[in-house]
């Protein structure tokens, strides 16, 4: 469980900040534009070191925000930076790793051929890559795996491989889209063990998830969003009651039930 | 230039395992071997028809394979989010597009050059004597691929549909076989019907003359291909093209939003 | 995944610029077109085959057409000259033609070159002509059709008429070629049934590598009747060894156990 009080704005500042931050999206077809808001003027921070978890409903604009964080969407309005950079800046890029939901690799290759890649690409020299793939990998948990195909892992293994590429080059923030989606228990312990170290290691990690009880034995913050907007940002000691309560009153329509 | 070349070489593994192309080469031989077939009912002129059967599908299936290949490739990536793992690296976004399409062209470039080796190997067995005239045809059908691979790849960013940018590739790989046509329709019918020839004369200026690369079609020339084709302009054109196509390419990709 | 569309003044300015830069670079083509071989005569596709001309056309493919219909002439000339779709209406051309030509070989017959099919309606194998004429059409310097189908007209079928336009029709689309003005003389030769003067013309022909079996087959008989019979078995010989002609390989080993070769 993390230190509920969690490192402060004033220990190591912002990793990540989102300043006022909107985004719409706007499409045309057959001649008539349609406008619709993804988030609507975001403003917070992860700080240095912290686990920050986001939740919310399907189209609350998670997905919006990590894309923002990551240069894949650009801002309609406001700022966000990463670093002290903007999202796309390359050395912004390289103090940043990205898990994706449900990471997809070529079947046919190994972890080691395809950590050996995004090596290559997130700018590691050639001679260190080796090294840093056999220390990943066994750091994940599969070792024993390393030299199979990926065509005949399980999806917990793949989940591990899509974790080994975002720490592989070292970065400052990793971003972690539903990381458990998918997993049974044990793996899904398994992964926890895994950021918690990660955490202990000094990263500074964003995460989303629809599981609550992850988040609340991960985290020590979380944002809640609601409609795009974020309606409620959560210390752990906030939800020492429950987090699924805390969350649920915070999402619930003025008025009933959901 | 580093990553250019690690998206380059990733394609190009990952097109040679991959079952398409497997598809394709074994499809070609069929082809070569209806081609021998054909020879037989042509018998005094079996060798002249086996040589432009097998040019002739050596480049249509290098057209398919660039084509269907370059209408896909990122289309794929996007949908699998693989690209996302990659653009959050820091790699530029035309490295990214400038890798996956070299590894594309010398992956079909390979395909087009093992079915040329097995297609002179049957024609020398046949009693053919080698000409330098058919290496210039294989580089006149490869730079026909590569210019209309270019323009596939464009098509399919600015389509966001892999179908559509097939069907409108196949169009201009058409047209651009017409253009010396369509030029002289333009030159004796421009002035008597000038509304009428226009959309022709638009048509003349945009796309690329492909008729200027298709040598296969000139192997008669008594004085033999290197003393017709001007070879510095020739490349210059091709090369000018794809980079249109693929500078485009990027400033679309450039502006994507994921 | 949500896709938010290119702005259009930006889309406009990329398209402009990639419209400029394929202008300048076709502007820079058109220029340097003159080694582009340009059809003197035109382009004139017949009704039948016109889609399929059309396709191969544009995959690029114009030498390939002119193959396929090799191939279709090769398999006319070999097969029942009733077998081939046409020739009901060659027949019907055959009647309307007889009556304003007469038989072949009486030179009231005028080549319609509008309608140059028609000439060659009537007597065996009435496609033949306008087959090896769609060939040229094709791929005017593709000669081997024209040679082979005039050779055939004019020694195999006895219509050295047809085979003359046949010839003259080719001149007009590869003027330069001196294999069509040789068999104009052979032909010639043959119509003033001076045989000596065809085997001169032949043993001229018959040294290029791209000359039709028929022709060598034509010689090696020719030399048979005149008595040369050295001759004759050498170039039996040659066919039988070098010919990819099942057929004529066939008539040529016959013709050497009758020679006592």
């Amino acid at each position: 469980m993390p230190d509920p009080n969690g490192p402060s704005a004033s220990d190591g500042g912002a990793v990540l900040r989102f300043r006022d931050v909107t985004k719409t999206y706007v499409s045309s077809h057959l001649g008539r534009t349609r406008t619709v808001r993804g988030v609507s003027e975001l403003d917070f921070e992860v700080r240095r070191g912290e686990v920050f978890g986001l939740l919310g409903l399907n189209g609350s604009g998670k997905t919006t925000t990590f894309k923002l964080a990551l240069g894949l969407l650009s801002p309609t309005q406001g700022e966000v930076s990463v670093l002290g950079l903007r999202p796309r800046d390359p050395r912004a890029l390289a103090g940043l790793g990205f898990l994706p939901e449900l990471p997809w690799f070529p079947g046919f290759m190994t972890p080691q051929e395809i950590l050996r890649f995004y090596g290559g690409l997130s700018g590691l020299p050639d001679a260190e890559i080796p090294g840093r793939v056999a220390r990943v990998i066994e750091r994940v948990g599969l070792g024993a795996a390393a030299g199979r195909r990926i065509a005949e892992f399980s999806k917990g293994m793949v989940q591990r491989v899509g974790l080994a590429q975002a720490i592989l080059h070292d970065p400052a923030l990793v971003v972690l889209d539903e990381p458990v989606s998918g997993l049974d228990p044990l793996a899904i312990k398994d992964f926890r063990d895994l950021l918690v170290e990660l955490n202990a290691k000094g990263k500074t990690i964003l995460v989303s998830s629809h599981s609550i009880s992850e988040l609340e034995k991960l985290c020590h913050r979380v944002g809640i969003l609601k409609d795009g907007r974020l309606a409620r940002v959560l210390q752990a000691q906030d939800w020492s009651g429950g987090l699924e309560e805390r969350f649920i009153e915070t999402v619930r329509p003025a008025g009933g039930a959901a | 230039m580093r990553a250019v070349l690690l998206l380059a070489l990733n394609s190009w593994v990952e097109n040679l395992r991959n079952r398409f192309f497997g598809l394709v080469l074994a499809f070609a031989g069929t082809v070569l071997y209806l081609s021998m077939l054909l020879g037989l009912l042509a018998s005094d002129q079996e060798v002249r028809v086996l040589l432009d059967f097998g040019l002739g599908f050596i480049e249509l299936m290098g057209l398919v394979g660039a084509v269907y290949g370059a209408s896909t490739v990122v289309l794929r990536e996007m949908e699998s989010k693989t690209v996302y793992m990659i653009l959050t690296r820091p790699v530029e976004r035309s490295s990214y597009l400038l890798g996956r399409y070299l590894g594309l062209m010398l992956s079909v470039g390979g395909a087009m050059l093992i079915m040329a080796g097995a297609h002179v190997f049957m024609l020398v067995l046949k009693g053919w004597a080698f000409r330098p005239d058919y290496c210039w045809a294989f580089l006149g059908a490869f730079l026909k691929v590569l210019v209309t691979g270019s323009l596939a790849l464009f098509l399919a960013l600015s389509t966001t549909s892999a179908l559509s940018a097939l069907s409108i590739t196949m169009i201009i790989w058409s047209l651009g076989h017409f253009l010396p046509e369509i030029r002289l329709m333009v030159r004796r019918f421009g002035s008597d019907s000038t509304l009428l020839m226009a959309p022709l004369q638009a048509v003349s200026w945009v796309i690329p003359d492909l008729q200027l690369f298709n040598l296969r079609d000139r192997l008669d020339l008594p004085a033999g291909l290197a003393q017709c084709v001007p070879v510095g302009s020739w490349l210059v054109y091709a090369a000018g093209y794809c980079c249109v196509w693929l500078v485009l390419s990027s400033a679309l990709f450039k502006r994507k939003e994921f | 995944m949500r896709r938010e569309a290119l702005s259009f003044p930006a889309l406009a300015a990329v398209a402009a610029l990639g419209l400029a830069c394929c202008v300048l670079l076709n502007a820079g083509v058109a220029r340097r077109q003159s080694w582009v071989r340009e059809d003197r005569v035109g382009i004139q596709l017949p009704e039948s085959g016109a889609l399929e001309s059309a396709f191969l056309f544009g995959m690029g493919m114009r030498r390939l057409a002119a193959d396929l219909g090799l191939i279709r002439l090769l398999l006319y000339y070999g097969g029942s000259e009733d077998e081939f779709p046409g020739a009901e209406a060659a027949d019907g051309r055959r009647e309307a033609v007889e009556g304003h030509e007469g038989h072949e070989g009486h030179g009231h017959a005028a080549f319609d070159s509008d309608h140059p099919e028609r000439s060659f309606g009537g007597g065996r194998y009435p496609l033949l002509g306008p087959m090896s004429m769609r060939i040229l059409d094709l791929d005017p310097s593709y000669s081997y059709p024209a040679l082979f189908t005039a050779g055939a007209l004019a020694f195999n079928l006895n219509e050295p008429q047809k085979a003359q336009w046949l010839l003259e029709y080719a001149l007009k689309r590869d003027p330069g070629n001196r294999q069509y003005h040789e068999y104009l003389a052979a032909v010639g030769a043959h119509r003033k049934g001076t045989p000596k003067g065809v085997i001169e013309i032949l043993e001229r022909l018959v040294l290029d590598p791209e000359c039709p079996t028929m022709m060598k087959n034509l010689l090696g008989f020719l030399y048979f009747k005149n008595g040369q019979r050295e001759k004759a078995i050498a170039i039996y010989r040659e066919i039988a060894r070098d010919s990819r002609d099942q057929g004529y390989r066939g008539i040529a080993e016959r013709m050497l156990r009758r020679l006592g070769a």
